[in-house]
């Protein structure tokens, strides 16, 4: 037993494989640190590719909600914020819609994937121009 | 007895290149990663320059100046491609006007970062503008 705790013989088999361990183990470490970034940065990519959807969606209900607001102004209709309703329920998404006093508030949502967009747009019912964001946020999930 | 043989210089030199053969691998195992890190920067770059411009482009109050705020030159209907420097990448705009009758202007928004020949990050959207309605 002492001769083999005293004796030399592979000393330097053992240096060279801990040497090759120690290469392993932080090749790996690199390498995985590395894929690990780049997931990071595909992930980056794919949400502001989803989140630019939905707004790019927002932007054309925004649109949409202008022009049947300007319908409702210039139709013959009385009782504006009831002309307005009823257009806006006629566009091709979810609406909902708040009076008060002069000011109509119309909130919808649009998703692309797990990527939502809030808006409520803010209505004076006396100018027909007058139709602006008031909210303009991501949700988080449905 | 003390044995004083030694390795023979073909054992020795088979040793040292099977050593350079694993240690080679093991090296390449860096470089990879040395790549892969630099491919993952330069997206993340890309991605930020476009979506830099995207917010420019977005929020201003209009897209004349949005692009005057870019330093390039609007064309007369805003609508075409535009190209511009950020960084080391170039990027390239392309602003076309979405067809509907509305009030204001649907712009879509085409926004890409190229470097040396590969398009690294894009972003499309849209923005309507009632100040630019004509």
């Amino acid at each position: 037993m002492k001769r083999i705790l005293t004796s030399k013989k592979g000393a330097s088999s053992i240096l060279v494989v801990l040497l090759l361990v120690v290469l392993v183990v932080f090749g790996i470490a690199a390498l995985t640190t590395a894929l690990s970034n780049l997931r990071l940065g595909q992930k980056n990519a794919e949400w502001s590719t989803a989140y630019y959807t939905a707004e790019a969606q927002a932007q054309g209900c925004y649109a949409k909600i202008d022009q049947a607001v300007h319908d409702a102004f210039d139709s013959d209709d009385t009782g504006m914020a009831e002309a307005i309703v009823s257009r806006i329920e006629l566009l091709d998404f979810d609406t909902s819609t708040e009076v008060n006093d002069e000011t109509m508030l119309i909130s919808f949502d649009t998703w692309s994937g797990d990527i939502g967009l809030e808006a409520v747009l803010a209505l004076s019912l006396t100018d027909k121009d007058s139709l602006h964001p008031v909210k303009w946020q991501e949700k988080q999930s449905h | 007895m003390k044995n004083n043989k030694g390795f023979t210089l073909v054992e020795v030199i088979i040793a040292i290149a099977a050593l350079g053969v694993i240690c080679a691998v093991l090296l390449k195992l860096f470089v990879l990663a040395g790549d892969t890190n630099k491919h993952a920067g330069n997206m993340q770059e890309a991605q930020l320059a476009v979506t830099s411009v995207t917010e420019v482009l977005t929020s201003e109050d209009s897209m004349q100046e949005a692009l005057d705020y870019l330093g390039l030159d609007a064309k007369d209907d805003i609508a075409g491609s535009y190209t511009l420097q950020k960084d080391s990448f170039t990027v390239g705009i392309d602003i076309m006007k979405k067809d509907g009758s509305y009030p204001g202007t649907l712009y879509s928004l085409d926004i890409r970062a190229h470097s040396g020949g590969n398009e690294l990050a894009a972003i499309s959207t849209a923005r309507y503008v009632k100040e630019d309605a004509s």
